[in-house]
């Protein structure tokens, strides 16, 4: 997995690639920490290029939503596959998340 | 070319083992020719078995293998995962509740299972010696 963060205005853009899942899913949470333990608590999650997820890793997005909603802060997904779409449906998360088609429909 | 149409795939109670699973399912999608969504949705719930079987499944310390059989028949892909761990009927937890709820009420944790209910055709459970017995259905 890849993670890049970009900064537009105040959001902080993760662009997440290739696989998040149980072997993985601490380098995300490293990343999601470091931006919220610096107040940082506008973030996108561009998921375009994210091919594979399993519970480990919805887990810790559910744990930063809590944390970040509780904080008054913003916390979106964008660009889900069909695949990846059909996961958060299973799960329930398609309604708790602000989920957006791409990063310019997010950022507008 | 003669395909086969059975796969075995050994992995040890370690975390790490776990990416020998993305390949096998990258293997037996190759081999039989399955569309990306079934073999991604086999690694998915092999992950959430397996883990569950390394994180939850030992009394001890000691390692351990964990045999995972796949075998294709006609329309079908049945998948057996065989394990020396404590006895644990994964389809005897209820899951669902809380799938509805909103963010601040939904737990973390209980999806794993959630998703082997909602992504296999069927599942059954067998206790056989000390042995648990999962044994996964996905029509194809």
């Amino acid at each position: 997995m890849n993670i890049t963060l970009i900064k537009v205005g105040e959001t902080n853009v993760l662009q997440i690639e290739g696989r998040l899942d149980t072997t993985n899913y601490g380098e995300l949470e490293h990343h999601l920490s470091s931006l919220t333990d610096n107040d940082e608590l506008k973030i996108l999650l561009d998921l375009d290029k994210l091919e594979y997820i399993s519970s480990s890793g919805l887990r810790i997005l559910l744990m930063f939503l809590k944390k970040i909603k509780a904080a008054d802060g913003r916390f979106m997904l964008c660009g889900l596959s069909s695949d990846i779409r059909e996961i958060f449906e299973i799960s329930g998360f398609i309604n708790i998340f602000e989920i957006f088609e791409n990063q310019d429909a997010a950022l507008k | 070319m003669q395909r086969m149409n059975k796969l075995q795939l050994i992995i040890l109670n370690d975390v790490g083992e776990l990416r020998k699973l993305h390949i096998a399912c990258e293997n037996m999608a190759a081999e039989w020719l399955l569309p990306e969504k079934i073999s991604m949705n086999i690694n998915l719930v092999l992950e959430e078995i397996i883990s569950n079987i390394i994180f939850y499944g030992y009394a001890d310390d000691l390692e351990h293998e964990i045999k995972i059989d796949f075998r294709k028949e006609n329309k079908e892909i049945i998948i057996s995962i065989t394990d020396d761990g404590k006895a644990f009927d994964m389809l005897s937890v209820d899951v669902s509740a809380g799938i509805d709820k909103p963010a601040g009420e939904r737990k973390i944790g209980g999806l794993g299972i959630h998703f082997v209910k909602t992504l296999m055709d069927s599942v059954e459970y067998r206790r056989e010696g000390n042995m648990n017995i999962l044994t996964l259905h996905k029509n194809i």
